[in-house]
């Protein structure tokens, strides 16, 4: 069972939709047992950095997701804002993040290219992980705000606009993709099969 | 590599689809869930839906229940416009699988009111549909049956929105909506710094290529030429165009 976490700002029907497709069983929640219960977390996101760790906070669902996936090392796939969410914070607001991933979210500077970065993008494959197994794959994107890492061996996809960004992020448990796998056609089903197979 | 859009615009009656010749004259073309499962496994890149119909006037909202059935057809990206009110509004349009929303009344009586969505929702999500029309000397007016006194240009509107925080702007010319003419694009929005979609008398696939050629040109609308098989031709849900899914 995978746990989707609701907590006010996502696109949570559109990721069971797709789960639902794949025959991966899944709930939409932010209920503490039920977190406790599933053997995978999804953590999605649409919305703005302080909303979303204020709404996470209004629900209590901080201490228990660190507890989950930090103590018990459950797979924990962050998507969008979900995957900024997992780093010390960003340029978008005050809020901290969870901080379980060493990176900063920074907004795209609209010198070379249009801000939001929406639409289709390639990512490139830069370490080998369980999730993309291509060298290349074509995502869905749609953000203004990227996740900055000096750490290589943080970043397993790496996408191009205007600048070279971290399109995927891991460690060891801990997941983040900046694009949306539930809106990536064939290439998000294949991506979520995996993550729902690990 | 990034890659440029080319979005079904799909539009809502009544709870059916319905194409449009200068957003008079709705003709109908079909059920919107299974309009939407066929372009979904055609593999488009993204689809816009917009309610047209009288739900709009009667100041009903959307239809939330159809909606969330048309969503779950799709596993791309999706937005969609027509009677958004209020946040909560756009809060259940977003929970029921829709990536963006739509504005266009709601933004014109009040620009401002586009800050309250995008410090909610992100200016990502937050879409503004502006329709306008030529007059007899070449000015391009705004035009919106609904919306009080309008002053500004064009360029003045697109400005004020992109300081209130929308993401995406979708500029539809009315003259030109399914007449199969070719389409317009608005020279004073060359340097709007947030994506602009074009849509209204795309003739095909030559047309929509040649234009997304521009640096200006980030996506473009397509209408007549998805749902009709050719000009003055029945209905076919079709995509003679390039889409990145496939490429």
């Amino acid at each position: 069972m995978i746990a989707i976490i609701d907590y006010g700002t996502g696109n949570v029907a559109s990721i069971q939709n797709m789960l639902n497709y794949l025959g991966l069983d899944s709930i939409i929640t932010n209920d503490h047992t039920k977190i406790k219960r599933a053997s995978k977390i999804i953590l999605p996101g649409v919305g703005t950095f302080d909303k979303g760790m204020q709404n996470l906070h209004k629900l209590n669902l901080i201490n228990i997701l660190d507890k989950e996936v930090v103590r018990y090392e459950k797979p924990i796939l962050g998507i969008c804002l979900g995957m900024q969410l997992l780093g010390h914070g960003s340029e978008e607001g005050i809020e901290q993040g969870f901080g379980w991933i060493d990176m900063y979210s920074k907004r795209f500077s609209a010198n070379q290219h249009k801000v939001p970065h929406m639409g289709w993008n390639t990512t490139y494959t830069r370490l080998i992980n369980p999730l993309i197994e291509e060298n290349e794959q074509k995502f869905y994107f749609v953000h203004s705000y990227y996740a900055e890492t000096f750490k290589s061996e943080l970043v397993f996809l790496k996408s191009n606009y205007g600048i070279e960004f971290a399109s995927g992020v891991i460690n060891r448990n801990i997941f983040g993709v900046q694009f949306h796998p539930e809106k990536s056609h064939k290439y998000g089903m294949l991506f979520l099969s995996k993550f729902g197979s690990m | 590599m990034y890659e440029k859009r080319i979005i079904p615009t799909l539009l809502l009656n009544d709870g059916s689809l319905v194409k449009t010749t200068r957003f008079k004259k709705p003709v109908h073309v079909g059920d919107p869930c299974n309009t939407v499962r066929i372009f979904n496994e055609i593999g488009v890149d993204e689809i816009l839906l917009l309610d047209i119909g009288k739900r709009k006037q009667n100041k009903m909202g959307p239809d939330f229940t159809l909606l969330k059935d048309i969503a779950a057809e799709a596993f791309i990206p999706m937005a969609y416009g027509g009677g958004i009110q209020d946040l909560n509004d756009a809060s259940t349009i977003f929970r029921i699988g829709f990536e963006k929303i739509v504005l266009n009344t709601l933004a014109l009586n009040n620009p401002q009111i586009i800050q309250e969505f995008s410090a909610e929702f992100g200016s990502q999500a937050v879409m503004v549909s502006i329709d306008y029309k030529t007059s007899f000397f070449g000015h391009k007016k705004i035009f919106n049956p609904y919306a009080n006194d309008i002053k500004c240009t064009l360029r003045e509107y697109a400005d004020c929105l992109v300081e209130a925080g929308a993401g995406e702007l979708l500029i539809t010319n009315v003259d030109r909506e399914g007449t199969w003419l070719g389409l317009d694009i608005a020279e004073e929005l060359a340097d709007i710094p947030v994506p602009v979609i074009y849509s209204g008398g795309v003739k095909g696939a030559q047309d929509a290529e040649m234009n997304l050629l521009r640096t200006d040109v980030d996506a473009i609308g397509v209408g007549n030429t998805v749902v009709f098989q050719k000009r003055n031709c029945g209905v076919l849900i079709n995509f003679p165009f390039k889409s990145y899914i496939h490429a």
